[in-house]
């Protein structure tokens, strides 16, 4: 390989450390016409009146917007298009968009806002899950709180139980938790000479807000063109639409530049959170281990929207089970509407909160039966030719075992770094590690989501890669240029790339369901693939030679004694008016979800690993510091190391915060004061292997790794507080208070 | 950022900025870091007419051994109380709370004079200037006075300081050579978070350095404004340490703590955690007795 | 309310300005020099996104009142590099993959700076306390840790003029 593989230097990278690259907020333009959002203050209510008056009366108030100024369906959704630009009659959050503010600038566009008053008639809210589904008052969407269910049934769960020698039982807990991005939701917009409405926006799936949008404001797709601006991550919470709809509606009136950014405050009131969870889960094992029966039921509270509830619900039923082989399996899961603030896709889609509970079960089966933790996953462990919970046999790439084998290798060397913790003369101090095992689909969950790209070579022969993918920091722009130019047998640097602009590029489907390596990769490398078929055709006319004999290597084409070259293949084509371009498609061979069983192949390729986690657990105080992490996972292929090692310490750290001290609690979470994330105090030394068991349906081998990164962090931590101080943890985060409270017994 | 609008004037001299604050003190504000004041002028808190900048005023940055007495001007940051060698050697506990403070960013900014005044429960330098004897010299226009520290605090962000004056010294003890000290801090991260609890503790030691003399313990973000424990001070001093005398001390820290407050003010995690807190500063003070000479 | 004069030093340059008083640092590099380096993020001194260099100490330009550069020196992120070179730190920043999403970059390269201006050897400890006001929600810490350590160490084979 010439460049896959490699530690080739990230795209970008050059231009960020100089500080030049140019986030949405950093655009300037003249005449600039500045937002603000009008957010309402009751969790459930009619919307009687809206008066603007004292509002448009401040000087510099150009126009204040409500959803009469809507001209298309003013609905949006990324799944169920339940949520609206502007709320027309009922708010279902504190937080839920009513008013539109267009001001000369960001402080009377302030005073403004805040001079709106709306009068509200209050409806009862639903605040619990035991509230939704019990209420017998107006639900937060016409068809009721139950939104969704989803039911997964392997095997005969009756008899499963029946064979099992013992059988352990929890309920487990997780929080609402904030995605924690640096850069605030922000855009851009403005008319182009066309009278196109082109929006600079920072989003993780440009070609999808392109259709919401136009259709929400009654506009042609055509007519809406949205780039992708550089993006200071997400991790899931800038897939649904946000300023994009309302700088839209701005322009269209306006017919100025307007631009829009979320306060850090205002993006943790009413940007979507991850899932809180319930899983209530049985487990049924024979004494050597195998696992005979699991029964899980779970329930998500999707807040006032669905957003990505439903794909979250299904993720979750598909792994509740965690990467194991079992014969007897019962999924059942339930997603609520409530008037709390609306849940979304983060970073792992259900799966952290479901592995923390099928990890945890793992740890209680070998404390019950007095198996090894790493044995009593390996007998479980999923291997080629297993059936998966879905009834999917997996064919290829299933690198749990290795994952577990090299985490127990490496553990070998920490033996005298825990030896001489212990001996560290601190009554107070209790030391424990742990290990935990994941999988992870890679692509939408059991439904079709191609990705779309295109090479284009100019008249010199230097090659530009089109593609729809957002780069979200994940590093796709720097792994699509590495896969195209690896089928090109180009150089990583004379690759060109334009990425994320609907007027340029076509659909690669959102940077989400860490999708982009394996499904945008294939697409680069079949478009890749065409672009040099394409030369072939024109080599063998060109070499007089039938396109058999063509052989083409790195840049260079031959027909027998002569050869040409890409260079002058291009010049030939576009002398004779021809663009050589090659296109490319890729959708992963899937099935849908059986409604009733949920039995089908919902991915095409699945991630494995296993992480090891040191602990230290101060019993005069609850604080638990984590010493040391290993982190194995099964890539497939490491495009690029250091790429994946990035997302990897990325997801470790972000799993620490997880563990330990992020919890999301509506109406009191305002800001980084009180949200707190790991520092770079937090994380401690994180050992990275990557294991390689090449996907062959995947480009070079690869999966995918951006959320399999983070998942088994936290339960690899509670394991090890488990340990240390003897207890079972069940609710995340283990907090001071938490810890302190199982300390005491 | 939309911030209210306000005059800005900023002095030379000290006598110039206290005539200021004699004119118009009820409607101004100090800043000299500026971190608190800004959160302030932010959420509309604060509103004053005039923001006072002490930041180039004379006289108020020095940090010096003044006949037996350790002096530090209100600016003084906390980076500054960090790296003063003056500190570290006679009063290290000082310098390990500043060193507990937000973030290098904060303590680049921060002031000593600002975190007291602005008074909040987890203040990080009060409760070691608690257990340094600390008082404050307090200058107007026309008067200066000295209040202990613990006078100084009325309630939650509130103190003694009345609208025209200002801090100009903090005046602490310079203990014997050898007295062992311990700043421990519990918080929900390890950088850039407030305090949950902490105590500063101080012990001064006997020549063999095994009996204690003199012990003084202040807990810090437990109660609502800055204390000793003296009853646990007590427990421990005249004795030689064992494990069973400093868990009775920690106790007592724990319970006076919950007497002087209000329950509901303290969760019950912060019972026992205060109690494990104490030990762990006794236990670090007193490990430090290897290391010194 | 009165406009304020300040004169400082940026980048190295005079500067002469009159300002409203009202203004964060981070809002006078941003709106009113044009220097969009310095990020906005949460404007409450709790992230580091925003962090510039007075006098050449770290600090959260958010948390600066504009009047209160008068005499001092300012570093910015578009002042670290010398001409075309990259700065030390920010060449190890590219060649360790220490970047994802970029936008906590030039705050954890100022905070670095600083520490890289003041002392010659560091640990990684130091190194991951200079960070310890930066917050990062994408690489976990340790390659920017891992960057910096190389910079730090390749000092006395490098050959760099920059500020």
């Amino acid at each position: 390989m010439r460049t896959v593989g490699k530690r080739v230097e990230r795209r970008g990278a050059k231009e960020a450390v100089a500080g030049k690259t140019i986030y949405s907020d950093d655009i300037k333009m003249e005449n600039v016409v500045h937002l603000k959002v009008v957010r309402s203050t009751h969790p459930h209510a009619l919307i009687k009146n809206i008066d603007t008056s004292k509002a448009k009366k401040i000087n510099g108030v150009i126009r204040v917007f409500t959803s009469k100024d809507i001209e298309g369906t003013n609905r949006y959704g990324i799944i169920n298009k339940d949520q609206e630009i502007l709320v027309e009659r009922k708010v279902r959050y504190v937080g839920d968009p009513v008013a539109l503010v267009a001001a000369e600038n960001e402080s009377v566009a302030a005073e403004a806002a805040n001079a709106v008053r709306v009068e509200y008639e209050d409806i009862p809210p639903v605040f619990t899950i035991k509230e939704a589904k019990n209420s017998d008052t107006e639900p937060v969407h016409e068809k009721g709180n139950l939104l969704f269910t989803r039911d997964i049934i392997k095997g005969d769960i009756d008899k499963g139980f029946d064979g099992a020698d013992i059988v352990v039982e929890h309920t487990y807990t997780t929080s609402m938790i904030a995605h924690g991005y640096l850069e605030t939701e922000a855009g851009i917009g403005f008319l182009d000479e066309k009278g196109t409405i082109v929006i600079r926006v920072s989003t993780q799936n440009p070609h999808y807000d392109q259709r919401d949008v136009a259709a929400a404001l009654g506009l042609n797709t055509y007519q809406v063109r949205i780039i992708q601006a550089a993006t200071g991550a997400a991790f899931g919470g800038k897939l649904d639409i946000s300023v994009q709809g309302l700088i839209c509606l701005a322009v269209q009136h306006l017919k100025r530049p307007a631009k829009l950014r979320y306060s850090l405050e205002e993006t943790m009131l009413s940007a979507c959170k991850r899932h809180a969870m319930v899983i209530h889960y049985k487990t049924g094992a024979k004494k050597d281990g195998k696992i005979t029966a699991v029964d899980v039921k779970f329930i998500l509270d999707t807040g006032a929207y669905a957003s990505y509830g439903l794909a979250v619900l299904s993720r979750a039923a598909v792994h509740a089970l965690g990467p194991y082989e079992v014969e007897n399996v019962k999924i059942h899961g339930e997603v609520y509407y409530t008037n709390n603030i609306w849940a979304g896709a983060m970073r792992g889609f259900g799966v952290p909160q479901v592995s923390f509970a099928h990890e945890g079960q793992m740890d209680s089966l070998s404390k019950a039966l007095g198996i090894d933790p790493f044995e009593i996953r390996m007998i479980n462990a999923l291997k080629e030719g297993s059936v998966t919970v879905t009834g999917q046999i997996l064919n290829a790439s299933v690198g749990i075992k290795e994952t577990l084998q090299k985490i127990k290798a490496a553990k070998k060397n920490r033996e005298n770094a825990l030896i001489a913790r212990e001996k560290k003369p601190d009554l107070h101090k209790k030391y424990g590690w742990g290990i935990a095992s994941f999988w992870y689909g890679i692509g939408n969950t059991g439904m079709s989501n191609p990705s779309t790209a295109r090479v284009e070579a100019d008249k010199e022969g230097r090659i530009t890669l089109f593609t729809g993918a957002a780069e979200i920091g994940q590093g796709s722009d720097t792994v699509l240029t590495q896969i195209a130019a690896e089928a090109l047998q180009i150089s990583y640097e004379s690759l060109n790339l334009v990425r994320g602009d609907t007027g340029l590029t076509t659909n690669a489907g959102a940077t989400s369901a860490s999708r982009q390596t394996y499904i945008s990769g294939n697409a680069a490398k079949l478009a890749a693939e065409d672009l040099i078929k394409k030369f072939s055709e024109e080599a063998a006319v060109q070499l007089d030679v039938s396109p058999e004999k063509i052989i083409y290597k790195q840049g260079e084409f031959k027909g027998g004694q002569k050869s040409t070259n890409i260079r002058e293949l291009s010049k030939r084509l576009y002398k004779k008016g021809q663009i050589p371009i090659g296109e490319g498609v890729f959708d992963p061979p899937i099935t849908m979800l059986d409604i009733e069983t949920g039995q089908g192949v919902p991915y095409a390729t699945y991630t494995f690993g296993t992480y090891y986690a040191e602990v230290e657990v101060d019993t005069g105080t609850g604080e638990v510091s984590v010493n040391h992490v290993i982190a194995a996972i099964d890539a497939g292929r490491a495009v690029n190391p250091s790429n994946v090692e990035g997302q990897i310490i990325g997801g470790v750290a972000m799993g620490i915060g997880y563990a330990l001290m992020e919890e999301y609690k509506p109406g009191e979470t305002t800001s980084f004061t009180n949200y707190l994330y790991p520092t770079s105090m937090d994380v401690p030394p994180v050992e990275v292997i990557i294991v390689e068991d090449h996907e062959p349906t995947g480009p070079y081998g690869a999966k995918g790794v951006g959320e399999p990164a983070l998942i088994p962090t936290a339960p690899a931590i509670i394991s090890g507080i488990n340990q240390a101080i003897n207890v079972k943890i069940v609710d995340l985060p283990a907090k001071l208070e938490r810890v302190m409270k199982e300390i005491q017994g | 950022m939309i911030l209210p609008e306000f005059d800005f004037v900023t002095f030379d001299t000290l006598k110039e900025t206290l005539n200021l604050l004699n004119r118009h003190g009820d409607e101004s504000k100090l800043i000299a870091g500026g971190t608190d004041l800004m959160i302030k002028l932010k959420s509309g808190e604060a509103t004053p007419k005039y923001i006072v900048n002490l930041s180039s005023c004379e006289g108020l940055n020095y940090l010096k051994d003044n006949n037996g007495k350790i002096s530090i001007g209100p600016i003084v940051t906390h980076t500054e109380l960090i790296n003063s060698s003056l500190l570290n050697n006679f009063a290290p506990v000082l310098s390990a709370a500043a060193g507990v403070i937000g973030s290098p960013q904060i303590r680049n900014q921060g002031t000593i004079g600002g975190n007291i005044c602005n008074a909040s429960p987890s203040a990080d330098t009060v409760p070691a200037l608690m257990v340094l004897n600390s008082r404050v010299k307090i200058v107007s226009h026309d008067e200066e006075r000295w209040a202990s520290l613990k006078d100084f605090f009325l309630s939650p962000h509130h103190t003694i300081l009345k609208g025209n004056e200002l801090i100009a010294e903090i005046e602490m003890e310079k203990l014997p050579e050898g007295t062992l000290f311990s700043f421990q801090r519990v918080s929900r991260r390890k950088s850039m978070d407030i305090a949950q609890m902490s105590v500063a503790v101080a012990l001064v030691m006997d020549e063999n350095k095994e009996h204690v003399l003199e012990a003084r313990i202040s807990p810090g973000s437990v109660t609502p404004t800055p204390v000793r424990i003296h009853k646990a001070e007590k427990i421990l001093e005249g004795e030689i340490l064992t494990d069973n005398i400093i868990e009775s001390a920690a106790e007592e820290v724990s319970r006076r703590a919950i007497d002087m407050t209000d329950t509901r003010w303290i969760p019950e995690y912060k019972k026992p955690a205060i109690k494990g807190l104490v030990i762990r500063a006794i236990k670090d003070a007193m490990g430090q007795r290897g290391q010194m000479q | 309310m009165k406009k304020i004069k300040i004169n400082f030093i940026l980048n190295d340059k005079k500067q002469e300005m009159e300002i409203p008083p009202n203004i964060s640092l981070l809002d006078l590099l941003r709106n009113h020099l044009g220097l969009t380096g310095a990020k906005k993020v949460c404007e409450s001194g709790e992230c580091g996104a925003c962090t510039v260099l007075i006098n050449g100490k770290a600090v959260n330009s958010c948390m600066v009142l504009a009047p209160q550069v008068n005499g001092k020196r300012i570093q910015t992120i578009e002042g670290m590099s010398s001409g075309s070179s990259l700065h030390p730190l920010q060449k190890a920043f590219v060649d360790k993959g220490a970047v994802q999403c970029g936008f906590c970059t030039p705050g954890m390269l100022m905070s670095l700076k600083a520490l890289y201006d003041e002392k010659t050897k560091v640990g990684r400890e130091e190194i991951k306390r200079a960070i310890s006001g930066n917050l990062c929600r994408c690489t976990g810490y340790q390659q920017i840790i891992e960057a910096a350590d190389i910079a730090f160490k390749g000092r006395a084979k490098s050959d760099f003029t920059g500020i």
